[in-house]
């Protein structure tokens, strides 16, 4: 039988017992009330009720009613759920088919850890779990604030959780680090669920050639999808989701139906995007050779340490700017515009969600209109394309269609729909000498002080597509099943699948002349990214004695991912051609990636009086990567959550209204990726006598006993509230220590084989701390302000690489046993002097070290949020402002090394007597020193930032009507609207290397565009 | 529990039970790998021996622009070619160091060899197991006599105590103490002579043969080394061979120097190499086109090469010019000038070893007019022969004139590096003076300060990350 007929019947079976579960339906009661404010006495939307019994939780209506059917004949607790509302529980007794009532009238509190939470085993109150989650309202975010795509909305929003934008480019993506980085060798990203299933996140996902940046499949997420995003931050949270959730898991609950009439929301939204920044000066010193102590002859290049000699002399400084001047620049103003609606609604048996979105963002690059002049003339047309006028762009289609149908009492399904389709132009860029800022960082000013690109023009950079399609559908079923008062169970299944296509097109006799460029090539390449998920559950809830009550968890899951690409590519085009069927030569490649994760859990909980909670639970794991002599690896985890201020020795006072004490231990892991473990051959082909003849060549050397990397986490924290729960604070201090870290143990080059081969060797430690603190300072009618304040701290520490395995070095970054992962390197300047007083400095004067030396760390190591929300005129207004800071980390200024190596030779360091000696000292040591070290150039890059400022206005209900709204509100926001840094180069938070490099620890400031100042208006209005 | 229930419960678990078999569900195939496992058969071992071949060019040549090979690193390192591009670790080995253990480029460079070694030492090993008429097989002469180049280009462009180990498939590695150069020239020799154990056809044979005399040369043997080739035709030639459609597989001289431009033809280097480009030879044929081009850099003048004429050209890695020469030298060494000045002079009057297609984008051959300067290509109007030499009247001046010819003659061949170090290591000149730019002289291509001044490097260090290698910390010596 195959695995899939096996798993058919699996589900089959399941199914078979909803319906053979229908004679226990005849025997039911219904529970039914209503669940208002006590204030206002205004139906609580959104707010829920469950019965603590069996766990069983059922949504408030629109009209803040609800309806619980199937209940076993019984008496029950049934608790009520509202944020921002303290609990509620009462008990009923239910009698066989009858219907009996309970109302409850909430009352408004800041905090509550009656909150609940979506774990694996299902939906639990934060106050039952040891661990810290966070969890961000993505609906009111939305609505409010500049956020664009999924990794704007998690950023500053959750402390140890650190988002790590690559650049500004529109679609180019981000790093997520949650409590630091686990992997020497593997991802460092946590894995992403959306309602339930996981889906391919890859932080960069391209195979167009553009000098650095990627898209991330986060990307194709649209935030006004979500309700809320939680964040289970390290394995003592994520033992449950197996060998793949070390790094952390990002739970995605997109909205759903509520009971009552259709709601209509709909949005417009309008933006601008410009580029702030202020790109160096280019300058060249012109003179003369000094022959015989006699200066004469043509003008020449004069550098500073050619001064100091007495080679030449130096008559005039040049300086130009391409990238400033208005005439020649091509960084123009970017523009954005959103469109979307949405509906929810539903009865008692069916509630619906759906929606759609438009979304187009134009970047700032834009071809000057002496290049459009210029290329219209050289290429005899009237119009350019859109590409060539503006390179980068993105343009989105979402649609969402969420379903939750009753089968009957005892049985729910709830099926997701998403889809979205995507179009990506990226520009060239960064390490790319084909890419445009490259062009106009190097550019050169000739001796009349007039600068050329360079490498290449505008014009032809611009007209090479970079085109990547993507279309993404994300599906799920979840069947729910409640065949008893106590035992509840689940089955899942869904669906991932992303189709990417990408076009590379350089246009015969129309792109650079570099290499074979402008002789016109197309590549193609067709990547299917699928991600399939199964999982089965069954709870059980018990109470073995008055005040003790019991839950039992079982579960399984089944998770395939897929990689799937074609390339085909085609070179020496005809002129017009864009097309691989015209080209001279032609090639394919074929690439097939499969991993498959098997696993099996159970979890006990034992509850004291709903107060004192301990946890158990034990996961087991297989994957196909594992190595051949490797079976399964065993995850276990523990924790206690005790509600001290419920306990009867807790003084009651009105200082602390709630303090919860939690810790918790819990492991978790990381698979090798899908080949490591294996020793194989791989297809070539070579050319014999001249024939393309195929061949085979030495692939990789595994090792069949190669095992996941393991992490290990213990999390202490608490939880308070203070004067009635307006100001409360939740602190955590994590200790997470990854053992068996694959390494990937270079091999000595004179075996003959592949470089590295991966090897269970490290271990690596993070440790640190998290803040937060929410407090509403001052709570009026007319006026409110609330302050969310945020910190963490994390040390990151590589504590064993292996025996015999030295540093590992990339560039100027290394991992080095004692140090930070991918820490930066270089021999230091010990000190530089101008001995003899000429105003330069000289490479006598110098002093740098023998031997490399840590500089610091590439990631932050404290990261602190302020955000301060006023809400005026009786909520009609709200002005938010976000501060985001990040320090303890340097930067590699690449951009102005090369600009003051040979390679540029335009910086002002080298060229101008009057420029600051430590820049002078610096250039030197890396030109003319043995060393060339780089120390100087890497540089400190604490920054803070206004992250966000947004302005929301809710229009009075008869403004709203002139629209046939019942409500409407204007926003107006800003994102990145200042840095305060002493970085500088242009902006600190840059990577060149994109997301992947070096596993996502190479980091450089090299040529890469920096990120934008936006501007948002958006309109909401709701039906 | 009702009894139903009790039911539909015990069936979930035997169906869920039956559901889940591991081993089964965990099953992947990975279409990208080939299973190394198994017993070879014929079809097994051809593809083995055409990705020796693959391998070696990728070594001894480099690929179509990513990285280079032997044959361009030396003569970067050499005066044939100057560095006209950005990369740093490029630009320290054209420099002549101090180079970084940590060069990334010459890491590459480096791993490519071994793995070219190792390629042709398996496809060896692989025919001998399966070939029934193993003599008749002329796979495996060529499989030997490729390991044995790879073994030469080691001892020419490398230090003293060059690392070789071994790797099986089982995940065993075995390290062996670092061979001294001489030894490294003795074991090429030693796989010359097994290819010639195997005489298939005359090309195998005759490419071990002047494969070999180039080891025996670099052992200070000249006479075994004339020996070796004599009665080979001058017109011999085996090619490294390439394929344009194909990417991958172009010709990587003409990509890296013509396309890329990171190289350009040399003259005078350091002010003390050859004048490749001023000396207008037919056998070094050159252009700058167009008359302002610069390198990938954008500040060095950039003049592409013309031996090559696309990326479809082969590249001769041992040829019967080359026996001729190495037979002058030996002539030389004995004092027998005429037979010197003969040989050279024959080879010199044979216009079939001229180039004479070049790269599409040079200049045409002027007829009318001599002057074609500054884009020249060497293949003046009304060639006839290359002019017969005249004995310069002194040994010394003979040995330079000599190793002036075997550098016109090989160009762009890869043997440059290997004869300055015999000319410091067998006839006693000093490195500065053999050397680009020795002494110190300040690091400039063609009038682009590239910045620093010219190292003493005279060989290529190993890279850093053969220290992984529990018998190897370092080279036993940098000597010539």
């Amino acid at each position: 039988m195959t695995i899939l007929v096996r798993l058919r019947s699996a589900l089959g079976a399941v199914f078979v017992f909803a319906a053979l579960g229908s004679p226990l339906a005849a025997q039911q009661g219904t529970i039914t009330g209503r669940i208002t404010d006590s204030a206002s006495k205004q139906p609580l939307v959104g707010s829920s009720v469950q019965i603590i019994q069996t766990g069983r939780v059922t949504l408030v209506r629109g009209d803040g009613r609800y309806t619980i059917t199937g209940v076993s004949p019984g008496a029950y607790d049934i608790r009520t759920l509202a944020i921002g509302y303290a609990a509620q529980r009462k008990t009923v007794v239910v009698k066989a088919d009858e219907t009996v009532a309970l109302d409850f009238a909430l009352a408004a509190v800041p905090f509550t850890l009656e909150e609940l939470v979506t774990t694996v085993t299902g939906v639990q109150r934060r106050l039952e779990i040891g661990n810290s989650v966070s969890t961000i309202r993505a609906d009111s975010l939305t609505q409010t604030q500049p956020i664009a795509d999924l990794t704007q909305l998690l950023q500053a929003r959750s402390a140890g959780v650190d988002i790590l934008p690559s650049s500004g480019t529109v679609g180019s993506g981000s790093r997520i680090r949650i409590r630091g980085a686990n992997s020497l060798s593997l991802s460092n990203e946590p894995v992403v669920y959306i309602d339930g299933v996981a889906v391919n996140t890859s932080a960069s996902s391209s195979s167009l050639g553009t000098g650095g940046q990627a898209p991330s499949r986060l990307n194709d997420l649209d935030p006004d999808q979500i309700e809320s995003v939680e964040i289970v931050k390290g394995p003592s949270a994520a033992v449950l989701y197996g060998t793949a959730a070390a790094n952390g898991v990002i739970r995605i609950t997109t909205k759903h139906g509520v009971v009552g009439p259709p709601r209509w929301h709909a949005y417009v939204e309008g933006g601008t995007q410009t580029d702030p920044n202020q790109y160096p000066t280019n300058y060249r010193a012109v003179g003369r050779t000094i022959t015989g102590g006699t200066p004469g002859g043509a003008l020449r290049t004069c550098l500073l340490t050619q001064l100091a000699a007495g080679v030449c002399t130096q008559e005039t400084l040049l300086s130009s700017n391409i990238l400033m001047n208005k005439a020649t620049t091509p960084i123009g103003t970017g523009h954005s515009a959103l469109y979307g609606a949405d509906v929810t609604g539903g009865s008692e048996n069916i509630q619906y969600f759906v929606s759609g979105q438009y979304q187009n963002q134009i970047g700032t690059l834009a071809l000057p209109d002496t290049e459009r002049t210029r290329l219209l003339t050289a290429r005899s047309v009237n119009t350019l394309p859109a590409n060539v006028l503006r390179p980068n762009s993105d343009k989105q289609i979402s649609v969402r269609s969420n379903l939750t149908v009753q089968l009957n009492k005892l049985m729910d399904l709830q099926t997701n729909i998403g889809y979205s389709s995507g179009k990506l132009l990226l520009p060239q860029n960064d390490n790319n000498v084909l890419g445009i800022l490259p062009s106009g960082y190097f550019s050169f000013t000739d001796t009349l002080g007039t600068p050329s690109w360079g490498f290449f023009a505008p014009g032809e950079i611009f007209s090479l597509l970079r085109q990547q399609d993507i279309e993404r559908f994300t599906g799920s079923s979840h069947l729910q099943w409640r065949p008893l008062s106590w035992l509840s169970g689940y089955a899942l299944a869904g669906y991932d699948i992303g189709q990417r296509l990408e076009t590379s097109f350089s246009p015969t006799a129309q792109s650079p002349d570099f290499g074979t460029t402008n002789l016109g090539s197309k590549i193609d390449t067709r990547t299917e990214l699928k991600t399939y998920t199964v999982s089965l559950g069954l709870t059980g809830t018990s109470r073995l004695a008055k005040s003790f009550a019991l839950r039992t968890a079982l579960g399984a899951g089944y998770t395939q991912d897929l990689f799937y690409q074609n390339q085909a590519s085609g070179s020496r085009l005809a002129f017009g051609s864009n097309d691989i069927d015209g080209a001279a030569i032609l090639s394919a490649s074929q690439t097939t990636v499969t991993t498959i994760r098997i696993g099996a859990f159970t979890e006990e909980q034992l509850a004291y009086k709903d107060r004192l909670f301990v946890t158990g639970a034990v996961r087991v794991d297989n994957t196909s990567s594992f190595g051949a002599d490797y079976k399964a690896i065993v995850f276990p985890k523990a924790s206690v959550s005790w509600v001290l201020s419920d306990d009867p020795i807790f003084p009651k006072h009105t200082f602390v209204s709630l303090l919860r004490l939690r810790a918790a231990y819990g492991q978790s892991g990381l698979q090798p990726g899908a080949l490591d473990a294996l020793t194989y051959l791989s297809p070539s082909t070579s050319a014999i006598s001249g024939t393309s003849t195929n061949a085979v060549v030495f692939g990789s050397l595994g090792l069949p006993g190669l095992k996941p990397e393991r992490s290990g986490e213990a999390e202490l924290g608490l939880d308070a509230a203070f004067f009635h729960g307006q100001t409360n604070v939740d602190f955590t201090y994590y200790n997470k220590k990854t053992t068996d870290a694959l390494i990937a143990r270079v091999l000595a080059p004179s075996l003959g084989v592949s470089s590295t081969r991966f090897e269970n060797l490290g271990s690596v430690r993070n440790r640190g701390f998290e803040l937060t603190i929410n407090s509403r300072i001052v709570n009026s009618r007319n006026f409110a302000w609330d302050v969310t304040a945020t910190g963490s701290t994390t040390k990151n520490e590589l504590l064993a690489l292996g025996a015999g395995i030295p540093p590992v070095i990339f560039g100027v970054q290394r991992h080095t046993v004692g140090y930070p992962l991918g820490g930066f390197w270089d021999r230091p300047i010990k000190s530089w002097n101008d001995a003899n007083g000429n105003g330069i400095i000289e490479l006598s004067e110098i002093v740098v070290g023998d031997t490399a030396e840590f500089r610091g760390s590439a990631q932050p190591t404290r990261q602190v949020t302020f955000n301060q929300v006023f809400t005026l005129f009786r909520g009609r207004l709200r002005v938010a402002a976000l501060v985001d800071y990040q320090g303890g980390f340097y930067q590699y200024n690449s951009t102005e090394e090369f600009r003051c190596t040979a390679t540029g030779n335009n910086c002002r360091a080298i060229q101008d007597p009057t420029a600051p000696l430590d820049q002078q000292a610096r250039a030197v040591a890396r030109r003319l020193h043995g060393s060339t070290t780089d120390w100087g150039y890497i540089e400190k890059a604490d920054f803070a930032k206004l992250r966000e400022v947004s302005a929301t206005y809710t229009l009075p209900d008869a403004w709203a009507r002139a629209f046939r709204a019942q409500h409407a509100s204007v926003s107006v926001s800003g994102r990145n609207l200042h840095t305060w840094t002493n970085y500088t180069g242009v902006d600190p938070e840059l990577n060149q290397l994109g997301q992947a490099s070096s596993n996502g620890f190479g980091v450089r400031d090299f040529l890469t565009q920096p990120p934008v100042r936006t501007f948002i208006v958006r309109a909401n209005f709701t039906f | 529990m009702t009894r139903t229930l009790r039911i539909q419960l015990a069936l979930v678990g035997t169906i869920a039970a039956a559901a889940c078999s591991p081993s089964d569900l965990l099953k992947v195939t990975n279409p990208d790998t080939i299973d190394p496992s198994g017993a070879l058969t014929p079809a097994k071992v051809a593809p083995l021996y055409a990705g020796a071949v693959g391998d070696f060019a990728l070594a001894a040549v480099g690929d179509n622009g990513g990285t280079e090979g032997q044959l361009l690193v030396s003569a970067s390192f050499t005066d044939e070619t100057g560095n006209s591009e950005t990369f740093p670790t490029r630009k320290e080995y054209d420099q002549r160091g101090p180079t970084d253990p940590k060069n990334g480029t010459l890491l590459a460079v480096f791993r490519q060899l071994h793995r070219a070694r190792r390629s042709a030492e398996t496809a060896v090993d692989a025919l001998k197991t399966v070939d029934t008429a193993p003599l008749t097989d002329p796979r495996i002469a060529e499989s030997y006599s490729l390991a044995g180049l790879i073994y030469i280009l080691m001892g020419e462009n490398y230090c003293n105590g060059m690392p070789v180990s071994t790797a099986t498939l089982d995940g065993t590695l075995t390290f062996t103490d670092p061979l001294t150069t001489t030894d490294v020239f003795n074991r090429a020799i030693s796989r010359f002579d097994s290819a010639l154990a195997y005489p298939a056809n005359s090309t195998v044979t005759t490419l071990a043969k002047i494969a070999k005399a180039r080891a025996l040369l670099d052992l200070n043997q000249p006479a075994a080394a004339a020996a070796m080739v004599a009665g080979i035709p001058t017109t011999f030639v085996y090619n490294a061979t390439f394929n344009l459609g194909v990417p991958g597989q172009n010709n990587p001289v003409f990509a890296f120097m013509n396309q890329n431009k990171r190289f350009s033809a040399a003259n005078l280097d350091g002010g003390n190499g050859l004048n490749f480009r001023a000396a207008l030879d037919p056998r070094v044929p050159w252009a700058r086109v167009p008359a302002n081009n610069r390198g990938f850099d954008r500040a060095t003048p950039q003049y592409d090469q013309g031996k090559y004429a696309n990326e479809s050209a082969s590249i001769p890695m041992v040829t019967g010019v080359e026996a001729r020469l190495i037979e002058a030298e030996a002539a030389l060494r004995v004092g027998d000038v005429p037979t010197w000045l003969n040989t050279l002079n024959t080879l010199r009057a044979n216009t079939s070893l001229i180039p004479k297609v070049f790269p599409a984008n040079f200049p045409a051959v002027n007829t009318s007019s001599a002057a074609c300067a500054p884009s020249c290509i060497g293949l003046l109007p009304g060639f006839t022969a290359l002019a017969p030499l005249t004995d310069p009247g002194d040994q010394a001046s003979r040995v330079d004139l000599m190793f002036r010819e075997r550098a016109f003659w090989l160009y762009l061949t890869g043997h440059r590096l290997g004869d300055l170090r015999r000319l410091v290591r067998q006839y006693s000149r000093s490195a500065d003076a053999v050397f680009p730019g020795g002494g110190g002289a300040q690091y400039v291509i063609d009038g682009n300060p590239k910045g620093g001044i010219f190292g003493n490097d005279v060989n290529l260090s190993i890279p850093l990350d053969e220290t992984n290698n529990p018998k190897f910390s370092a080279c036993i010596d940098r000597n010539p």
